[in-house]
């Protein structure tokens, strides 16, 4: 990413080091605020119940409860939510990117005649709110029975049902000159090959940046689960956690500093992929989002 | 490569560019079907059909089935476990005059989108341009800012009803360490909805992404000229930046209000979490689609949530409609 | 033009890898697809080879709950007891529970066994298994007259049986013995009444020098219908008419029980408005009364070091009742339930004596008078509460809720937001009630989803 201009009004190439330096300052005060949330987060998964009662409220726990996350971890089944959440979440992120390539790339590879009236189509479904949807197709799910298992959670998205991700990919293969296809089509390459050798390796950072939002946007899904899923065996992470709130039926009773163990273990991959994919994650937003 | 001084094509238009120069010499055209096969299978839309089959079949299956099913069940009486059964326009009627959560759940909803998106956008735009410079440890606050967005609602919702609890909470505390006595929040019926609103602008990270890569377009040369004429750094922003960054502005804004209509997870975290009952004190924090979610899935009221549902689409089709017709108004192009 | 060629250079010999990466997907997702397939096929089988093909397997949904080691205890007795019946156990959040249950019953897969209770009868009735048959056939060996005759009456509905008991709870008036030994104040008594506690809350309301409180007299159950209901009817209201076709909460009498609801945080200013007092309510000793609240915070309270706690009956309202509100946890068959005799058998055991001493033993209090007698000879003097008996005295005064299946939403949804309003913003009460009223016979006549059902004898 490129930074060379300094498009910021504030300042330019005449203004002193200590505007910036002040701004600096601004953004260091700015971090503090929106970090201090998940600081009291992790602060209280360290508190022992009664702690978590006091008022007035203690900022840092007398002895740090580190076993808080075995407990957590133990009384709250995780690791078969982690697993249930992985399993969901990889099913998911396969099939938006299979579906959204096949669909970008026929978008943009060929010249037929209700094209545009079709991805139009497709766009207007992103303005509808899933309610308007939920109730049918729950009943469909129904007749299927396919209540209480991960295939409602999964399949939608191997029918194209994320348009964002058909939309992002289809503005990155706009940019992939036409010559590619054709030399391709004269080399007498199908066009599956061609899909697979010429645009998805030119298209890696929109393709990890729809993965990337595909795992945080159904890693953090608590809706579809909270519908679809009954069976205590099968619950994601989200649901879990709601759960885990649920258990004495009222807020007097929830062990909070478990739950914040939780949330915070709910974190941790969600943090981590974000950091590993960063650099390539803004850019595909930002080459491909909205200026294409 | 576009950038955001050219205009921005509107999806709908976009054609991608012509080939630059045809190999071959000329001699195949790439929009005539491929000479050697015949058959329709061979031809272009036959592949354009074939590969859009998944999408198409999730269009129909997942959308359009559902949305024309649903707006059926609007006019009926159904719970789920007997058949529909029709009553016409009766829970259109009951929901316009007769439901005591009906116009207060479609106030809150709206007291929210226009506070929560203005807030949040100008958040992300202030944080974008602040960073939008080399500095130390850009990523790291790059990632800081982004990292809200990442949190389920589920979990940054008990954060939230935890910070904003009245007696037990760190607001509060940091209040009172200045002399405030702080409000009620999420069980007061005056506040519940500016906390809610508070905790959604936490999110903004998004929008800021956004920004950042729309800021990227803008030219130096036109700040210096802006400076050189005697401009202020408002002046600056106002007459160069937002012209400049409109279209990525307008985009924001028409996703932002969109998701804003939309929103359930945060409110419903909260609300059932705080002890207050969902939609919190005297439907402070009842959203549209939390009162559609209760009617529906607590006390099986499935048609008069298809009907509440259908009323929110137009909702959101107008609106947007609205958006993109003002779009012309003040989205430069140039 | 040069970019997108730098890019190819770089990543042509990555193609392959990702069209392996695509196929490696495609494999996991039909691994992940059969995996599903999996879960959803019968239940594991248990260990012993020779009961395979006798075994019964029965399906149990159950909401999370605090006792759930003493109920696997008791269904691991059971399965011990009775090798050929397996149950197995499906745990769901509490306030997704009615949704998940119906959804099941319309999905046709409704659980063999489920919970129930005086309130949801009215709607799951139709789909429940009516074990009047079973009752009359098992009486004595079932030992019926030991159930306390409140609760027989509690699970009966038009005079048919459609459902077990496991504990009942009911409302109390509970007491903080070291506030009021702080402030020498008399302990309450079984013949207090209104006025005698409004007294004791304002005397036992501690204030600082500048006004800020320390303890408040009595907390106030907000957000649901706990306190504000009993009294509404204590001082001689309803919700409902008999026949449950009009709401009466306009009527002198339930707008005399709000005000009376009201006047605590206003009048006698001896319960904080909504929000401003500590949080957890009894649990955190600062307050010396709770009226009403619930048998199922008892662990809580015992969890807190220090919380000397008592209760007794609630004070008697204007027109002599002391009737709280009985309700009753109880477990029920599903009319399509492939084995009704086994799932009976289990619901017997499950409300046998031994199964009851392991519910007292978490504190809480036992459908039959036998457990209860035993658990009184064994009272330690740290056990809280010391007045145990108390408790099941309260259930003769006790009233269930109405049998309507419109009862928990006009309640929660339509009447709630008024009383909130009436505590946050002050609306005026019998304006409040008013608003209410006319909200819920609106609901009534419209979507109401009830067809009229006589209530229990």
């Amino acid at each position: 990413m490129t930074d060379s201009k300094f498009a910021n009004p504030a300042t330019t190439s005449r203004t002193s080091n200590k505007r910036r330096w002040l701004i600096w300052l601004c953004l260091l005060l700015g971090s503090f605020v929106m970090l201090l949330p998940l600081a009291w987060m992790i602060l209280t998964s360290l508190k022992t119940f009664p702690e978590t009662l006091a008022d007035p409220p203690a900022w840092i726990p007398a002895h740090f409860q580190w076993h808080n996350y075995l407990q957590a971890i133990r009384g709250f089944q995780f690791s078969r939510y982690f697993a249930n959440s992985l399993l969901v979440t990889i099913g998911c992120i396969a099939g938006t990117l299979v579906t959204a390539s096949l669909s970008a790339y026929a978008l943009v590879a060929y010249k037929v005649r209700g094209k545009n009236i079709v991805f139009g189509l497709l766009l207007a479904t992103l303005m509808l709110p899933a309610q308007v949807t939920v109730i049918p197709q729950f009943r469909m799910y129904v007749g299927l029975h396919w209540i209480n298992t991960f295939r409602p959670l999964i399949v939608p998205s191997w029918f194209g049902c994320d348009v964002f991700s058909i939309f992002l990919l289809r503005q990155f293969f706009l940019q992939i000159p036409r010559d590619y296809i054709e030399a391709a089509r004269i080399d007498g390459a199908s066009e599956l090959r061609i899909l697979t050798t010429v645009f998805i390796p030119l298209a890696k950072p929109a393709l990890l940046t729809i993965a990337v939002f595909t795992f945080i946007g159904t890693w953090n899904d608590l809706w579809n689960p909270l519908l679809y899923l009954y069976d205590e065996k099968l619950y994601t992470l989200p649901l879990g956690l709601m759960q885990f709130i649920g258990i004495a039926g009222t807020a007097q009773g929830t062990p909070w500093q478990l739950v914040m163990a939780i949330a915070t273990i709910m974190m941790i991959p969600v943090v981590i992929v974000f950091f590993l994919a960063q650099k390539r994650f803004i850019e595909g937003i930002s080459a491909a989002g909205i200026k294409g | 490569m576009q950038n955001a001084l050219t205009p921005t094509p509107h999806p709908l238009d976009a054609v991608p560019p012509p080939p630059a120069q045809p190999l071959g010499g000329g001699l195949l055209d790439i929009s005539a079907p491929v000479a050697r096969r015949r058959t329709w299978f061979a031809s272009e839309s036959a592949k354009f059909w074939l590969m859009m089959t998944p999408a198409l079949l999730g269009f129909i299956i997942f959308n359009v089935g559902p949305m024309l099913t649903s707006l059926y069940l609007s006019f009926t009486k159904y719970d789920v476990v007997s058949a529909p059964k029709w009553i016409g326009v009766n829970n259109y009627l009951y929901l316009l005059r007769h439901d005591p959560a009906f116009w207060p759940s479609v106030k809150v909803t709206t007291i929210y989108a226009s506070c929560s998106v203005p807030l949040s956008l100008a958040i992300a735009l202030l944080i974008a341009m602040l960073l939008n410079q080399r500095m130390f440890a850009r990523n790291l606050f790059r990632t800081i800012f982004f990292l809200p967005a990442l949190l389920p609602a589920a979990a940054s919702g008990v954060v939230w009803v935890w910070i904003f609890d009245p007696t037990r909470g760190l607001l509060n505390h940091i209040l009172a360490s200045v002399g405030i006595a702080g409000p009620a929040w999420m069980q007061s019926t005056t506040w519940a909805l500016p906390a809610l609103i508070i905790m959604s602008a936490w999110g903004f990270g998004r929008a800021m992404v956004i920004f950042l890569a729309g800021l990227q377009e803008v030219p130096r040369q036109l700040y210096e000229a802006a400076e050189l004429d005697g401009a202020g750094a408002w002046n600056r922003f106002y007459h160069v930046t937002i012209p400049v960054i409109s279209p990525v502005l307008f985009f924001n804004l028409v996703i932002g209000i969109i998701d804003a209509l939309k929103a359930f997870d945060l409110a419903f975290v909260t609300s059932t979490a705080a002890g207050a009952g969902a939609g919190g004190p005297a439907r402070a924090t009842l959203l549209y689609t939390l009162n559609l979610y209760q009617k529906s899935f607590n006390y099986f009221h499935m048609g008069l949530g298809a009907a509440m549902a259908w009323l929110l689409f137009l909702a959101i089709l107008l609106l947007t409609a609205i958006n993109f017709g003002l779009e012309k108004r003040w989205v430069h192009t140039s | 033009m040069s970019q997108a060629a730098a890019n190819t250079n770089e990543c042509d010999s990555i193609s392959p890898r990702i069209a392996g990466r695509l196929c490696g997907a495609c494999l996991c997702l039909l691994v992940l697809l059969s995996a599903g397939c999996q879960r959803n096929s019968a239940p594991s089988a248990p260990a012993s080879a020779a009961d395979v093909e006798h075994q019964v397997t029965l399906t149990w949904l159950l909401s999370t709950e605090q006792i759930r080691p003493q109920t696997e205890a008791i269904v691991a007795d059971f399965e011990r007891a009775n090798p050929d019946i397996h149950v197995q156990l499906r745990w769901t959040p509490e306030p997704q529970y009615q949704t998940k249950l119906k959804t099941l019953i319309a999905a046709g897969q409704p659980p063999d066994l489920f919970w129930c209770g005086d309130v949801w009868i009215a709607y799951l009735q139709p789909f429940m298994y009516d074990l009047t048959p079973f009752i009359q056939r098992d009486a004595a060996e079932y030992h019926l007259d030991d159930i306390y005759p409140a609760v027989r009456r509690a699970c009966q509905w038009s005079g048919r049986w459609y459902y077990l008991p496991r504990f009942f709870t009911v409302s109390l008036l509970y007491y903080n013995k070291g506030l009021f030994d702080a402030a020498h104040e008399s302990y309450p008594t079984a013949d207090w009444t209104w006025t005698d506690y409004v007294a004791a809350g304002q005397k036992l309301t501690r204030r600082d020098s500048n006004g800020v409180v320390l303890t408040w007299g009595s907390t106030i159950v907000t957000g649901w219908w706990g306190e504000w209901y009993i009294l509404v009817r204590q001082a001689g209201g309803q919700m409902f008419n008999p026949q449950l076709t009009t709401c009466e909460l306009n009527s002198p009498q339930a707008i005399a029980g709000m005000t009376n609801y009201a006047d605590k945080i206003f009048r006698y200013k001896m319960s904080p408005a909504p929000g401003y007092g500590p949080a957890n309510n009894f649990a955190s000793a600062k307050y010396a009364m709770e009226f009403g609240g619930h048998t199922g915070n008892w662990p809580v309270f015992d969890a807190i070091p220090g919380l000397d706690w008592d209760i007794q009956l609630l004070p008697k309202g204007p027109n002599g009742h002391t009737g709280g509100e009985v309700a009753v946890d109880a477990v029920g068959i599903s009319k399509r339930c492939a084995h009704p005799e086994e799932a009976w058998r289990f619901l017997k055991f499950l409300t046998s004596e031994p199964s009851i001493r392991r519910y007292v033993g978490t504190g809480l209090l036992s459908i039959r008078q036998s457990v209860a007698e035993e658990t009184f000879r064994n009272l330690t003097p740290s056990y809280h509460p010391q007045h145990l008996r108390t408790a099941y005295d309260a259930l003769a005064y006790a009233e269930p809720l109405p049998q309507s299946r419109d009862f928990i939403e006009i309640a929660l949804q339509i009447i709630q937001p008024e009383v909130d309003r009436a505590l946050s913003e002050r609306v005026p009460v019998p304006v409040a009630c008013q608003r209410a009223t006319e909200a819920a016979d609106a609901f009534l006549h419209t979507i109401s989803q009830s067809p009229i059902a006589a209530n229990g004898p």
